[in-house]
Parts: C-alpha cells; sequence; structure tokens
C-alpha cells in the first residue's frame, strides 16, 4: 500500500546524537492522511529520527522533503510553519497555563483565526477549558497528553509526528488516548507515532520497525503481525 | 506624654526608612531586572550588567551636555540606542553561548571582558572624575509626607521604574511574545519544538535586558547621584543580590527582591547608617545559606 501523496519523503537519513552516529540511512515516506507508527525498543534511535526530521537534530547525510519540498536547510520552525507538529515526549510547556500553552500551538495564526481554533479544541476537550488558567505542570498524565495533542492541531498541520505518546500513562489512558486519536481521524492529518507500545498498531495502517538506527521492516501492520521473526524478536509474541 | 511623643518621632523615622526604601527599592528592582531576564531566557551571567547601567548613565550625560535636559528624552534615546545594540550584538554572541556545554560559566567569562571593555572605553572617552547630571527635579523641593521630606527625584524615579517595570509585566504575561519568552525560560527545547524562534526572541529579550539596565541607567543620577565609569561593578554586585534574594531566573523576583533590598538598606541607614554599605552582601549570604533558590524560586537553579 503506497502512499500516492506523500507529506513526508525521507531518503538515506544518516544523523549523530553528540559524537555518536544513531541513525543509519533511513528511508521513510508517509502519505496525506496517513497513520504510520514507528516501532523499536529504547536506545533504537526513535526520538533521534523525530528530532531529526523536525530541524531539533541536524541531519548528517540524506535529504528530507515536507509536501515535495525540501526542508533540510530549514529552521525548526519554519518546518512547523510549512505543516508540521511535532509532540514531544513531555508535550507542553509546564510552567505556562493551559490556555497559553494552546497559544504557542498556533503561533503563526492570525488573533481571530487562533482564537477560534482554541475555542475548537476546548469543545472537543472540555477538561482544557475547565483547566484553562492552571498550570500544564499541574495537569494529570492524561490530560497533559490531551493538551499536547490539542497544541499540536491548533495550526491543523498535515503531520504530526508524535514521541512516545504513551509515556507516563497507565494502561487505562494509553487506550483513551488511542480513542481520542481515532476520533480525530478526519484524513486531513497524517500521524506519524514513535512508540514501544504494540497497542498503537491498532491505530495505523503502516509501520516501520528501527532498530540499532537502521530500519528493519517496512510494511502494512498486517504484515508485520504475519512477521513470526519480528514478533518473537521485538515484542516476545508467539 | 514625653514618652508617647518620643515613640510619635521613632514610628515617622520608621515610616520614613520604610517608605523610601520602597522608592530606592523599586530603583533597584529596574535596575537588576535585565539580568534576571538574561539569565531566566539565556541561561547567561551578565556580569557586565553594570556596565551596561553606566552606558545609560552616560547616553543620559551626552545628551544632556549637548542641551538634551530632560530625562525623557534621554529615556527615549536608550531604548533606541541600547535596544538597537542589544538585539545587533546577540547574534554573534547569542546563539554560540546558548548552544555551549556550558552556557552559564562561559557567558561569565565573556561578559567579564565585555564590562573590562566598556569601563575601559568609558574612560577614555569621559576621564576617571565622577560628573553629576543636573536635572531639573533634583533642584524641586522636597515633597512633605507626615511631617518627613521625600526627595522628588527619588519619587520619579520609582515612578518611572514603576511603569517600566510594568510594561515589562504586560509584555511577559499579556503578549503571544512573551508567552514565548516564558516558554523558553520553562524549556528551551520544547519552545523550539512548539515552533519558536527562540533566537529571534532571545535577540529581543537580549535588547529588552540590556535597554532596562539602560533606563536604570538614565535614572541613577536622581537616585545614587554622581555618575562614574567604574560604577558598573558595584552596581552589578547589587543587582545579583536583589535577583539571588527574589530568585535567578524569575523576573517578579526582582520586584520582590528590589523592595526587601531597598527597605533593609533604608532602615540600616536611618539606624546603623555605618554598616548599611554591607547590607546587599549579608542578603546574599543570608539567602543563600536559609533558601538558595530565592523567595519565589522553586527548583534549584544553577550558576
Amino acid at each position: 500500500m503506497r502512499p500516492t501523496q506523500p507529506v513526508l519523503q525521507v531518503k538515506n537519513l544518516s544523523a549523530r546524537y553528540g559524537v555518536m552516529q544513531v541513525l543509519w540511512d533511513v528511508t521513510l515516506e508517509i502519505g496525506s492522511g496517513e497513520r504510520v507508527v514507528l516501532l523499536g525498543s529504547n536506545g533504537a534511535g526513535k526520538t533521534t529520527l523525530l528530532k531529526t526530521l523536525c530541524g531539533l537534530v541536524p541531519a548528517m547525510h540524506g535529504t528530507i522533503l515536507l509536501q515535495q519540498q525540501p526542508v533540510d536547510a530549514l529552521r525548526v520552525d519554519q518546518r512547523i510553519r510549512r505543516g508540521l507538529a511535532f509532540v514531544s515526549e513531555l508535550g507542553m510547556i509546564p510552567t505556562l497555563t493551559v490556555e497559553e500553552n494552546l497559544v504557542l500551538g498556533g503561533y503563526y495564526l492570525s488573533n481571530a483565526i487562533r482564537h477560534t481554533r482554541i475555542a475548537e479544541m476546548y469543545q472537543k476537550f472540555p477538561d482544557l477549558w475547565r483547566q484553562r488558567r492552571w498550570a500544564a505542570g499541574s495537569l494529570s498524565g492524561g490530560q497533559r497528553k490531551m493538551l499536547a495533542v490539542a497544541k499540536a492541531l491548533i495550526a491543523r498541520p498535515t503531520l504530526i509526528i508524535m514521541d512516545e505518546p504513551s509515556s507516563g500513562l497507565s494502561p487505562l489512558l494509553v487506550q483513551e488516548l488511542i480513542a481520542i486519536l481515532r476520533q480525530l481521524d478526519d484524513g486531513s492529518t497524517a500521524f506519524f507515532i514513535a512508540e514501544q507500545n504494540i497497542k498503537f498498531l491498532d491505530l495505523a495502517t503502516r509501520a516501520y520497525v528501527l532498530e540499532g538506527g537502521r530500519l528493519r521492516f517496512t510494511g502494512t501492520v498486517a504484515e508485520l503481525h504475519a512477521d513470526n521473526t519480528l514478533r518473537t524478536a521485538y515484542f516476545g509474541l508467539r | 506624654m514625653q514618652t508617647f511623643r518620643v515613640e510619635g518621632r521613632l514610628l515617622r523615622i520608621l515610616f520614613y526608612a520604610i517608605i523610601s526604601g520602597m522608592l530606592f527599592g523599586l530603583f533597584f528592582a529596574l535596575m537588576s531586572l535585565g539580568l534576571n531576564l538574561l539569565f531566566g531566557v539565556m541561561r547567561m551571567v551578565n556580569l557586565a550588567h553594570g556596565d551596561f547601567v553606566m552606558v545609560g548613565a552616560f547616553i543620559a550625560y551626552v545628551a544632556y551636555t549637548h542641551g538634551i535636559l530632560s530625562p525623557w528624552l534621554g529615556l527615549a534615546l536608550v531604548i533606541v540606542i541600547l535596544g538597537g545594540l542589544g538585539f545587533v550584538l546577540y547574534f554573534p554572541i547569542g546563539p554560540r553561548l546558548t548552544g555551549s556545554y556550558d552556557p552559564e560559566m562561559l557567558s561569565l567569562i565573556l561578559f567579564f571582558g565585555v564590562s573590562q571593555i566598556l569601563e575601559a572605553l568609558a574612560v577614555m572617552v569621559f576621564g576617571n572624575n565622577p560628573v553629576a547630571v543636573g536635572y531639573h527635579v533634583l533642584t524641586v523641593k522636597p515633597v512633605n509626607l507626615l511631617g518627613q521630606a521625600y526627595q522628588p527625584s527619588w519619587i520619579l524615579a520609582a515612578g518611572v521604574s514603576v511603569i517600566v517595570i510594568l510594561a515589562v509585566y504586560g509584555y511577559l504575561y499579556h503578549t503571544r511574545l512573551g508567552y514565548a519568552t516564558r516558554a523558553i525560560m520553562g524549556d528551551r527545547e520544547e519552545s523550539e519544538s512548539t515552533g519558536i524562534n527562540v533566537h529571534r526572541v532571545s535577540a529581543i529579550v537580549f535588547a529588552l535586558g540590556l535597554v532596562t539596565a539602560g533606563l536604570a541607567g538614565v535614572l541613577s543620577p536622581l537616585v545614587i547621584g554622581s555618575i562614574y565609569p567604574t560604577m558598573g561593578l558595584g552596581l552589578t554586585i547589587t543587582a545579583f543580590a536583589v535577583v539571588i534574594i527574589g530568585s535567578l531566573g524569575n523576573p517578579l523576583g526582582s520586584i520582590l527582591g528590589g523592595l526587601i533590598y531597598g527597605i533593609s538598606l533604608m532602615l540600616m541607614e536611618t539606624y546603623l547608617s555605618t554598616w548599611s554599605t554591607m547590607v546587599p552582601y549579608v542578603l546574599l549570604l543570608l539567602i543563600l545559606l536559609l533558601r538558595p533558590t530565592g523567595l519565589l524560586g522553586k527548583g534549584v537553579r544553577r550558576a
């Protein structure tokens, strides 16, 4: 299942973190509105890959195209203005209030549009409305994730990159988060989610598996489920 | 009856010490605000902070000797000159420092050099002798309040300081750029991932830090009298004391720190004047021993 209109194309991307090279020749593609999961254990290079895509970590070589335009020379904020959103593990600024975080999510929008979008998010997530004047750091784990997702959605990005959204959440909250992400599916936003938790495969159509900084598997979720070697090696399933 | 009268006088003196301490403290809050902003946003320890205050004072002095007699125009000049200088100066040094392994230590050394250069340049141009800026307000009769006389120049300096502090507060808490500034204070990398152009915001804050220091410089003849090229070092130390009392990295802490410093200084001046120069150091020691994060501090901060 090849995406027809790619929002993200990555070719032979290598990167290092500090002095150590952690990514080797990663090539991948995300189609418009597609949901793709990047699986990998701790230290596999998932976060570095995501940060390199956003421009937080410089690439050693390789190319990154956002909506068919090269973005390698662009700063993080410039990539974000081109329709990218990055939800880090933290996902928000703990010292700012919920509302201030949402304003930052729509930093480049006009005042009127930002206002409307924030109101839309409050409708979608009533908890955030109730706690809009609270410091984001005082929210519970689940509410923080909601804020992180809402903050990313405000700018209506074409691609949201998420780093370990399940971290710090109980299994029940992980289910809830997956349900929320599924509900948000209107086909206009593609998701690229780095995870260790295979429950996120329920959400995706395609998956990549990263091991030791190299892609070990590329294919549909169905193919991944059928792939016995991977199942045993990465997830301990039989 | 006699005791009552004596107590009344003592109370009036105490009242005077507190009110004049607050006026003084507001000036010192403004004077140290920039130091706190720079540390909060960029983890820069600006050892040249007091020298930028001195630069502001001498800009006002030059303007005054060239016929610009109003302190208001001096304030406007400082905003333009130091604001522009700060914004331009940030780009060659800011990104290198913030991207370095230890921005705090490196900036300390770098700004020590800047401090020496500014001082040397000022001595070359203006000589070593103190000079006075004879603003008109310095000649106005003192204001009487409950039997005590207050200098109008102090009231003016405190008033301008309040306005500038409120403006900075408004910027930080009521503008989008201010949210971005506070976001960077909270978590630099997370702010970058959000899409904030951290270097642009940092350059603005750097300019703002220099401008607030310069504004305090323009007001300094009103509060601390004559100005001289080497005045920066003492002011830097006082600014550090004020900022650490309040909380390093929290701009609101400067206001609290300034008020505590001003009132303590005036109380000492009133009751034990020979000891008053020790006030900033004693306060600094007490705070570092009892509450190292400062009065408004939450987590432990480095530097």
